[in-house]
């Protein structure tokens, strides 16, 4: 029989530093990888897509919902007339890129007549996001 | 007695049970707040103006996207997987080839980013979107009508 020798003593609590550094870890690993989620006005399930290309640093975020109404400010729109509020925001801002969140199930018709209007307020650049395709 | 003269009292232990419930706590709430990298970007520069001077080779090629949210390109219906290829064959026609993506009411985004990706991915640089009777109008003189 292989003798292992004394039996070590149980300590008397057990020793949790590893478990803190393990856990440290875990919160260093969320807050490096993620992103933090803003308050959405609308639930909207972003259409599947492929490409990625770099974001830009500031942009006007607008919702188009699935009811094919916009979500812009804190306001609830048709989408003809946001243009014109994004018109006077722009007045005040230096930057003019909007980006859009629309729902796969909205009509591709409102986010080309967004986009129609958006160039005619002369917006710059027009993003739409996406998520990626499972 | 002064107080230097006094033994030193060891301190007791700290108990970390209180730190480790704040940094599971922690632990949570950045795990339920945070998103993870999903949300991907597509992005357009909208065109300065009317374009001045066109390439002599050049062509407008509708692509349209049916009701029924199909894509179709020379009245056939072109399945997802095949849209790039097509579209690649597209620019070969021209010098200078533009694609106008016509969305027919009733279509929905979902069909229309497929569609630019495409677009994107073959390597097309000019792209237009257009609703139907936009579309129908910037159409009429050159061709007799597209997808229908």
């Amino acid at each position: 029989m292989i003798d292992f020798g004394p039996e070590r003593p149980k300590r008397e609590y057990e020793y949790l530093v590893p478990l803190i550094n393990v856990v440290f870890l875990l919160i260093t690993f969320f807050l490096i990888t993620g992103t933090m989620q803003t308050a959405e006005p609308v639930k909207v399930e972003l259409p599947e897509g492929s490409i990625d290309e770099t974001k830009p640093a500031e942009a006007v975020t607008m919702y188009v919902g699935a009811d094919g109404f916009v979500y812009m400010f804190d306001q609830v729109i048709e989408a003809q007339f946001a243009p014109f509020m994004l018109r006077s925001f722009f007045l005040k801002e230096g930057h003019r890129s909007v980006q859009i969140r629309a729902d796969r199930n909205a009509n591709a018709e409102t986010l080309i007549d967004l986009m129609e209007k958006m160039r005619e307020i002369q917006v710059e650049e027009i993003i739409i996001l996406t998520e990626q395709g499972k | 007695m002064s107080i230097l003269d006094q033994p030193l009292r060891r301190s007791r232990k700290m108990s970390m049970t209180s730190m480790i419930d704040v940094v599971f706590l922690l632990l949570i709430f950045f795990m339920l707040i945070n998103t993870f990298g999903t949300t991907q970007v597509l992005r357009f520069t909208t065109p300065a103006g009317e374009r001045k001077s066109a390439e002599k080779d050049f062509t407008l090629t509708p692509v349209y996207i049916r009701p029924d949210n199909s894509i179709q390109i020379d009245g056939r219906t072109v399945p997802l997987e095949a849209l790039k290829a097509e579209m690649q064959q597209l620019k070969l026609k021209a010098a200078e080839v533009t694609l106008m993506i016509v969305v027919e009411p009733g279509a929905k985004n979902q069909a229309l980013i497929y569609a630019i990706e495409a677009a994107r991915s073959s390597g097309l640089k000019n792209i237009a979107l257009k609703k139907l009777k936009d579309a129908e109008a910037i159409l009429a003189p050159a061709t007799d009508g597209g997808g229908e």
